[in-house]
């Protein structure tokens, strides 16, 4: 384990691999949940009727939303990457926390690309495709997002499982925050149900399985955030 | 067996006072609160829909959620015991008590397997309505706590005669270990009087 | 805000004693002759004496463990009014 104070480390860019983070939730927010109608999700037991009328009305501001979101979905990687940089300092650059920390964000990616992508084929030709067809594509598009859940487990479990080993009086990320992360990685199994119901807490719109779920993990990006941007100012000057 | 203990609990979290260690304090308040979500949305239900909830919990077998109840109480006796060693500096003994723990919690696994069974069997499943959507997710969510913490008791087995590790260090894992199994514990006390014991006029 | 607080830690087997004894009756008291509202009630305060016996004699919070007896507290009362409420308001 690497806690002494280290020999030069390269920071340049990471401060802006860093600040991705932030970026992708604002973008992801607008872009995914508001233009794409995601923030909440159209509830399970909707008819497809509604569904796909409100593609067809809203064709080109969803098409915008989705190319902006699978733009930016590789800044959250981005941002991962940049987090996993900090772990090396604490746990060393050899530890397999890293390069799991690492792929969880490099894996959360793609699972964030595909589903947009569906969201997307959805609002390519909308009105020559059957009304169910625009509903399968956006149930197929949530079922992905949503239960893809484990690869972000794996980045949160060892981001947390690292930065619980810090043995500085003054860790760079504190161990609340590392059991926080934890802790969002194992609320995200409640996701299992998801596909057992069309309405009520456990649909993929409902309390649990869409409000608490996505919020639990996008406040945690910006919160880590800034402890990583202090951690990489005490890097540089050899803590 | 003890009243005071010789030590208190020793906790190198600067500025943390309380058994354990503060982070794991906070994953278990940040779980009792998700469970505490759980509980109000199955309380919310049960006021919209009375009668179902009533006809629903009179499906349940009291017998099983009884003897979960004191099954888990006595597991948790074992582990109160083992940290009251711990602090005297009684390892073995310790062990021996979270040894005691394991195997008395056990049968709560088998329990909650054959009550599912049956329910199984009578045609229930998580789609039969809501009282039973939150009956299964909820003590489902409650087992793997439960599994999690039979993982972290036999880590605790270890840690309880680690020789590399300084005797803070192992108290301060062994009550937080044991503050984890001891919520396990409490949100099972909750479960059954919300699911077995709320009776509708 | 504990009935114990004052005291200094009961034996184990004791504690075990008092929380079967109460789990026990109230399941009695749930399933029993009283008013439905009432036996329920009645379970509902009984598991928070039990839950508030855990915290104190099982976990060991003390109330010189001031924020987090008290989060725990809170979460206890809390808990526990979003069960009497689910008696009272059905």
């Amino acid at each position: 384990m690497d806690n002494q104070p280290t020999a030069a480390v390269d920071t340049r860019y990471w401060r802006f691999c860093i600040l991705m983070g932030p970026v992708f939730v604002a973008v992801f927010y607008y872009c995914w949940g508001v233009l794409g109608h995601n923030f909440p999700p159209f509830a399970p037991n909707t008819p497809a009727s509604e569904v796909a009328g409100w593609y067809r009305e809203n064709v080109n501001s969803i098409r915008f939303g989705m190319v902006v979101a699978m733009t930016f979905a590789p800044a959250y990687g981005v941002w991962g990457y940049g987090i996993a940089k900090v772990l090396e300092e604490v746990v060393g650059k050899d530890n397999i926390l890293v390069q799991l920390a690492r792929v969880g964000a490099a894996w959360t990616t793609i699972t964030l690309l595909i589903p947009t992508s569906f969201w997307l084929t959805a609002a390519f030709r909308p009105e020559a495709l059957p009304d169910w067809m625009i509903q399968m594509l956006y149930d197929m598009a949530w079922l992905l997002i949503d239960l893809a859940y484990a690869v972000t487990s794996v980045q949160l479990f060892a981001l947390g499982a690292g930065f619980l080993a810090d043995k500085r009086a003054v860790p760079f990320v504190p161990k609340w925050l590392a059991w926080y992360g934890i802790w969002v990685g194992f609320m995200f199994i409640l996701e299992c149900v998801m596909p057992y119901f069309r309405d009520g807490a456990f649909a993929r719109s409902g309390i649990l399985n869409f409000w608490i779920e996505f919020i639990i993990w996008m406040v945690w990006v910006p919160v880590l955030t800034i402890y990583a941007f202090k951690a990489v100012g005490r890097i540089e000057r050899g803590e | 067996m003890s009243t005071s203990p010789a030590n208190t609990s020793s906790n190198t979290s600067p500025g943390f006072s309380g058994p354990g260690d503060s982070g794991v304090w906070f994953f278990i308040i940040a779980d009792m609160c998700a469970f505490a979500v759980f509980f109000l949305v199955f309380i919310a239900g049960r006021i919209a829909n009375p009668e179902l909830y009533e006809t629903s919990r009179q499906m349940l077998d009291l017998r099983f959620g009884l003897a979960n109840t004191l099954i888990l109480l006595t597991s948790g006796a074992f582990m109160a015991q083992a940290a009251r060693d711990a602090q005297r500096g009684l390892w073995l003994k310790s062990r021996q008590m979270m040894i005691a723990t394991l195997i008395t919690g056990l049968p709560f696994g088998v329990s909650k397997a054959i009550e599912w069974k049956a329910k199984f069997d009578h045609g229930l499943s998580l789609t039969t309505n809501e009282f039973f959507t939150y009956y299964f997710v909820f003590t489902g969510i409650h087992f793997l706590h439960f599994i999690i913490g039979l993982g972290v008791l036999v880590v605790l087995l270890q840690t309880a005669t680690d020789k590399h590790k300084a005797a803070t260090t192992r108290l301060r894992w062994i009550e937080a270990g044991g503050a984890y199994w001891h919520m396990v514990d409490l949100l099972w006390i909750v479960l059954f009087a919300m699911l077995y014991l709320l009776r509708a006029a | 805000m504990s009935v114990f607080a004052k005291r200094s830690f009961l034996p184990v087997p004791l504690v075990w004693a008092l929380l079967v004894i109460a789990s026990l009756a109230s399941a009695a008291l749930a399933e029993g002759n009283a008013a439905p509202h009432l036996g329920a009630t009645a379970a509902i305060l009984i598991a928070a004496v039990k839950i508030d016996l855990i915290i104190g004699q099982y976990m060991e919070v003390r109330v010189s463990h001031r924020p987090l007896r008290l989060l725990l507290a809170g979460w206890l009362a809390v808990v526990t009014l979003i069960l009497l409420a689910g008696i009272w308001f059905a």
